[in-house]
């Protein structure tokens, strides 16, 4: 009996090094192919995941992971960072340490998990998102992390989906992502940028369907910038159920009209308001006769008797509180107040519906042509004969029938009666949105400080942040702002007011400003220049070291002219006056030009750029205009003779 | 989320008489029982103490009582609002509690005006959400209803506590104007507190409580019993608003801050926090798992400070070796959730990683060990608020340094960075008063004067020897302590950031380059000057007539830092400046030089606060033209009385760094 433990002791032993030379084998830093150090700062060894929908309300999400950190720059992909909610529970998280070598340090330990709140971390006030973080907080490198995360969804309303490289920085060794479907569990998925050979689909003997994605040896790369024209960097691939179940709600995705018509029956008769806000309704409308000034006044009323208060507190994250709730507390959420607005137009006689968004600038851009649920907002649409009014309704600033960057010049999901469809909002390009700057400066070269006026417009999108800015902070801090935001070497405003106009749906911003500046004069023994070159260049500067290989993307269309007028002292004698400029690329237009009429000099710069995708070498020409718009300014000045004395 | 059984309560006031007043505790329910009062706020549209305001507090309140072994802190607050931006500030109320504490006596009440009816809105518990952030903390939130530009809000909410050794402060100004804050403690007779008050107006003592109801600022105290009853009134406090160029609000915000000094009784009297030197002993020399372990033979680390210091020719050379070590050879490993970080000199010397404190122990004590005089340091970082000279403060000291001796002079010492040179700390640790501590301690001021941040450019543009078209353009540079910390911590993270910064500046200048060479020296070396050399060419059109020359390739600032147009404190730097720009520029062939500006000198102060000082020269045998220009500060610190002309002298240095030379073809 002695002999026989001892005998499986020692198998065991033997076993037990097996698995450690094995494990040795697999983690050690030394053995990551030389290809895929390059750029890289964290490599993902190894990394499984597969995605089990077995009913509408269940499904397994397992993943399991190795990733070598090689410096401090990839310390962040080793933390453990992981989102659950109401519909997300997760079930198991393992983790392990190995140091260069492969040899296990440490394994983690389910105590030290620190587990929070998304409270404060995110813009919502009441959510049901919490999020468990784990730091192994290794400092020799390299080391690599192995974690391994077992959850289930409570829903099929929305999947996993697979990024193969999670980041430029970190190279991938080898990467699966299995989907199993129950044969009466349709799924639909999309691949982007997937190369060819990736993909392999089988029933197993259970008769479910598995469809498996399998990648190896992407090294990482060094980023450039503005080359990301879809959703996507990398290859990645979406899921999005046929059928699925929300807390109870039964709905399909199969088109976008059919999410539409599960979105509008989660929100159904939910529109109704209080006898109190209907009498409201009728006599704020009483008497207008046109729909237009129907829905402005309306949305002034809703924008100052109510505010923005985001809760995502389970099935409200889709799901609208009633119109009646809104009008008694006054706050609602971007689903709350579309609908409350939508209600009283209803009360007004004005049909209107809420369309699904992705809203911020570096926005999810709808794929037609892969209906899922890909959504972060809503805003109202109210279909005109003509044209239609858009009201974004959780802003406190914007005009209505204007949304503002945060929308603008996508396509979104109408929700409405008869399905979802699926539409552009509008966008704003260089007819609507730009600057004219005006200047005025009355020469008195025998003091270095000028009296500048200045009238500028401001349109569209080149007004939002100014409006924003002026509409939400106190007088001393829009004085602060303007004593700020141009650029002259030094300068401080003496007076100034704003105005607020443009046409229908297109706001405009006037100001106008007085100015004593500095800086712009300067003499030597013979001369005085006259700087005129002072205004900001209008162009991003887009930076890269290596040589462009991808294409450059352009994603705002835009305006801005600058006029500035010197007005000379009597008999001034002028030297030299700046040489005109014209360049023209496709991405943009850029030009100066002066005119000189009796005392005043004139200088008009324009530059208008136009939204693209570019090849690239217009990325060298577009780096050589910054340059040249730079260089300009610096050297644009006006050269007068001084008078002997 | 929203309570279906919120309670809306429309309240007719058209006459007074009607109200029932059932408030009881807080004293502003003057306002929101005072019918005439609340109907006048709400109608009111500005107020004198700050017409632009967004909104005003009308009336806010801190109340302590300890008793019992408890604290019981009640806060309110009744504010008007004038702007819908403020709205978030006042409706949405988020209230943060620990493990053995508890929230309660939650109100909340909206009041608006509407077709001239005073309509009142309160929370109902059902509103009250519970978010459990982590293990130890919860927020309890609520949302006041129907809140609006034109509403008047009030809040209220009791904290309870264990404790009896703690009395918190309060702070009477905020970001929006208040017309009246009042704090009131109620604290154990025993307790022996001093008051720090920091408020910008003579607060005058009331011998009487009810004289407090008069307009003023005052304090009264009275003893009844075995309490302390302890009220603060200021009235008509204007917003706080930060200013660039100052250290943190926290010196500047008013309020009051308790200090506890000592526990008596009828025999006894047990000083807890009544100096430095007693503070300093008690909780770090004598602490053992603190400052305290550098004070130990530590005999661990003999052999390794032997290893260091054997050859070294004298006691600076020493140190600067085992400074060197703990600097290189240890890693700052910083405390996370889940994973404990040693402060034991014994671990991280093992280990090779620790804290930052730690690892400054670690360097105290080899210090120590090799026979030199070191002690750590405590001081609070500019982030913080100044330490008190006076009152110990620890809730304040948030950085362990360390400090040698040698000879007559003190080094300070930071071996927690790993890019720090030897003898300087971060620019936020001089923050003035901090204390180095040792059996008997010591107080010492930590100043920014002390940190010179002496930075070099030296600049030449030749003609191309090969090619007519253009010129060559070279650069050195050597970066001053602070900036050479500042580059080595972006540089050593991503070398290709060098030479993209060096393209930046050439894409921003007056004349735009192609980058030929550049070369970076003691970028991990940061005992020795971080210097950067590059070339570049730079296009030049030789049929130009007349050309007009930017001497200045870069400004020492590209817009003068002083905007604003007023200044209500005074102006606090980081550290002195000295920048020294040499350029020169040998003339191409066929030029000769026509005009250029003339030589300057000029200052603020007679104590040269701030100098600028730029001669220009031109050798006619060598036909270079050049220009030395150096900006130097004398001080860190410029009253605010100073601000205009501090400001005018940088609109000069802005004028000066615009002007140009001119050449021209020497045949025309």
């Amino acid at each position: 009996m002695k002999n026989l433990l001892k005998k499986v002791s020692l198998l065991l032993s033997i076993l037990y090094a097996c698995c450690c030379s094995e494990a040795s084998g697999q983690y050690a830093a030394d053995s990551i192919p030389a290809n895929l150090l390059r750029h890289a700062h964290t490599v993902l060894r190894y990394s499984h995941t597969e995605v089990n929908i077995n009913t509408p309300e269940k499904v397994d999400f397992k993943r399991k992971y190795a990733i070598t950190v090689l410096d401090e720059q990839g310390k962040n992909d080793a933390r453990l960072v992981e989102h659950y909610n109401d519909l997300i529970k997760i079930n198991k998280i393992k983790g392990w340490l190995y140091d260069r070598n492969g040899k296990e340090i440490r394994t983690l330990k389910e105590k030290d998990i620190y587990d929070r709140s998304t409270y404060g971390l995110s813009f919502a006030f009441h959510s049901d998102s919490r999020m468990k973080i784990y730091d192994f907080n290794q400092n020799t490198y390299p080391y690599t992390v192995v974690f391994e995360i077992d959850e289930t969804f409570k829903t099929s309303f929305f999947l996993p989906s697979w990024e193969v490289q999670p980041r430029a920085s970190c190279a991938v060794e080898s990467s699966d992502f299995v989907v199993k479907t129950a044969a009466d569990v349709p799924v639909r998925f999309k691949e982007y940028l997937m190369p060819a050979g990736a993909f392999q689909e089988s029933n197993d003997d259970k008769g479910n369907r598995v469809r498996t994605w399998s990648l190896r040896n992407i090294a990482a790369y060094e980023e450039q910038p503005r080359a990301q024209a879809g959703n996507y960097e990398g290859p990645t691939v979406l899921l999005a159920a046929e059928g699925f179940e929300l807390e109870g709600y039964k709905g399909n995705m199969k088109s976008w009209e059919a999410l539409g018509t599960f979105m509008h029956q989660l929100n159904e008769n939910r529109d109704i308001l209080p006898e109190d806000k209907k009498t409201l309704v009728k006599s704020l409308t009483d008497g207008l006769t046109d729909t237009i000034e129907k829905i402005q006044k309306l949305y002034t009323y809703m924008q100052q008797n109510t505010r923005y208060v985001a809760n995502e507190y389970g099935l409200a994250g889709w799901q609208t509180f009633d119109a009646e709730n809104v009008a008694k507390n006054g706050y609602g959420d971007c689903k709350g107040l579309t609908n409350y607005l939508k209600a009283m137009l209803k009360e007004a006689g004005i049909n209107a519906y809420p369309a699904l968004v992705y809203a911020g600038e570096n926005y999810h851009k709808l794929d037609e042509s892969f209906p899922c649920n890909t959504f972060n907002h809503v805003i109202l649409c109210v279909p005109l004969e003509h044209d239609s009014v858009w009201v974004e309704c959780t802003s406190q600033q914007l005009p209505a029938g204007y949304l503002g960057s945060f929308t603008q010049g996508r396509k979104v999901l109408l929700i409405t009666e008869k399905g979802g469809y699926v539409c552009n909002t509008p966008s704003y390009r260089k007819d609507k949105s730009y600057v004219r700057h005006n200047a005025v400066l009355t020469l008195n070269s025998a003091n270095s400080r000028q009296t500048v006026t200045l009238s500028n417009l401001y349109s569209g999108l080149m007004q939002d942040d100014l409006l924003h800015f002026l509409k939400t902070q106190p007088e001393d801090k829009i004085r602060e702002m303007v004593n700020v935001k141009f650029s002259f070497p030094s300068y401080s405003v003496s007076s100034y007011n704003y105005g607020y106009g443009g046409s229908r749906f297109l706001p405009e911003i006037s100001e106008h400003v007085e100015a004593q500046v500095s800086g712009i004069i300067s003499t030597t023994q013979k001369r005085t220049f006259v700087n005129v070159g002072w205004m900001k260049n209008p162009m991003t500067e887009i930076f890269q070291t290596i040589p462009r290989t991808l294409p450059f993307i352009l994603d705002r269309s835009f305006a801005v002219t600058d006029s500035i007028t010197v007005i000379l002292p009597a008999g001034a004698e002028v030297e030299t006056m700046p040489r005109p400029v014209s360049v023209k690329y496709p991405f943009a237009t850029y030009s100066t030009r002066f005119e000189r009429s009796g005392d005043r000099i004139s200088m008009i710069r324009t530059y208008e750029q136009n939204e693209g995708t570019y090849d690239t070498g217009d990325f060298e020409k577009y780096q050589q205009l910054y340059k040249i718009v730079n260089s300009e300014k610096e050297n644009m000045s006006i050269v007068l003779l001084n008078k002997a004395s | 989320m929203i309570s279906k059984k919120q309670k809306v309560t429309t309240i007719c006031l058209l006459a007074a008489g009607l109200f029932v007043n059932t408030a009881v505790t807080a004293q502003d329910q003057h306002i929101t029982t005072d019918q005439q009062l609340l109907r006048s706020y709400l109608e009111q549209t500005r107020f004198p103490i700050d017409t632009s305001a967004k909104a005003i507090v009308l009336y806010e309140k801190g109340d302590v009582f300890i008793r019992n072994g408890t604290l019981e802190r009640q806060e309110e607050r009744v504010v008007k609002i004038l702007g819908s931006d403020a709205v978030q500030d006042f409706a949405t109320i988020s209230i943060a509690k620990g493990d053995y504490s508890a929230v309660t006596k939650i109100k909340g009440e909206t009041y608006n005006l509407r077709d001239g009816v005073i309509e009142k809105q309160e929370i109902v518990s059902d509103d009250i959400l519970k978010d459990e952030i982590d293990k130890h903390t919860t927020v309890l939130k609520f949302n006041l209803p129907s809140v609006k530009e034109g509403s008047v809000v009030r809040y209220t909410f009791t904290t309870v506590s264990p404790g009896w050794l703690f009395i918190p402060g309060w702070r009477f100004q905020g970001e929006y104007p208040a017309l009246e804050s009042v704090y009131e403690i109620n604290v154990p007779s025993y307790i022996n507190y001093i008051p720090l008050e920091r408020v910008n107006v003579p607060m005058a003592k009331a011998n009487r409580q009810k004289e407090l109801a008069q307009a003023g600022d005052a304090s009264f105290q009275e003893t009844a019993g075995n309490q302390i009853n302890h009220i603060w009134v200021r009235r008509n406090i204007p917003a706080f608003r930060e200013e660039p160029f100052m250290s943190s609000s926290k010196n500047f915000v008013e309020g009051v801050r308790i200090h506890i000094e000592s526990f008596r009784g009828d025999t006894y009297n047990v000083g807890v926090y009544s100096n430095w030197t007693q503070v300093s002993k008690k909780f770090f020399y004598e602490n053992e798992q603190q400052c305290g372990q550098v004070f130990a033979a530590n005999r661990f680390l003999k052999d390794k400070v032997e290893e260091l210091t054997t050859g070294k020719k004298d006691d600076l050379e020493k140190a600067k070796a085992i400074f060197a070590y703990v600097r290189d050879s240890i890693r700052e490993k910083p405390e996370v959730s889940g994973s404990k970080t040693s402060n034991l000199i014994k671990d991280i010397y093992n280990k090779k990683e620790g804290t930052g404190a730690g690892m400054n122990f670690l360097l105290t004590a080899m210090l120590r060990v090799a026979g030199l005089q070191s002690e750590p340091v405590l001081l609070a970082t500019k982030s913080n608020e100044h330490l008190n000279s006076i009152y110990p403060d620890l809730n304040n000291i948030n950085y362990i340094a360390s400090r040698v001796k040698i000879g007559r002079r003190n080094y300070f010492l930071d071996a927690s960075v790993k890019q720090m040179p030897f003898g300087m700390l971060l620019p936020a640790c001089y923050n003035g008063y901090c204390r180095v501590v040792s059996e008997q301690g010591e107080g010492i001021y930590l100043e920014p004067d002390s940190l010179r941040n002496k930075n070099t450019l030296m600049l030449t543009i030749a003609p191309d020897k090969t090619d007519s078209g253009k010129l060559r353009l070279t650069v050195d540079r050597q970066f001053g302590q602070v900036s050479g910390l500042e580059h080595r911590k972006e540089w050593q993270r991503d070398t290709g950031a060098v030479r993209k910064a060096v393209q930046k500046e050439l894409n921003g200048g007056s004349y735009p380059g192609t980058l030929s060479a550049c070369v970076i020296s003691n970028l991990d070396n940061p005992d020795k000057p971080l210097t950067l050399h590059y070339e570049a060419t730079l296009n030049f059109n030789p049929e130009e007539t007349t050309i007009y020359f930017d001497p200045y390739y870069t400004r020492f600032c590209d817009k003068n830092p002083f905007s604003a147009t007023s200044r209500k404190y005074a102006i606090e730097k980081d550290y002195l400046e000295d920048i020294n720009y040499i350029m020169r520029f040998q003339l191409p062939e066929g030029y000769e030089i026509d005009d250029y500006p003339a030589s300057s000198n000029f200052q603020l102060g007679e104590n040269k606060l701030v100098a600028m000082k730029n001669i220009f020269s031109y050798d006619k045998e060598t036909r270079m033209i050049m220009l030395n220009s150096r900006l130097t500060s004398g001080t860190t610190l410029i009253s605010a009385d100073l601000y205009e002309p501090l400001r005018l002298f940088y609109e000069r240095v802005m004028e000066e760094q615009h002007k140009k030379i001119v050449i021209k073809k020497s045949h025309i």
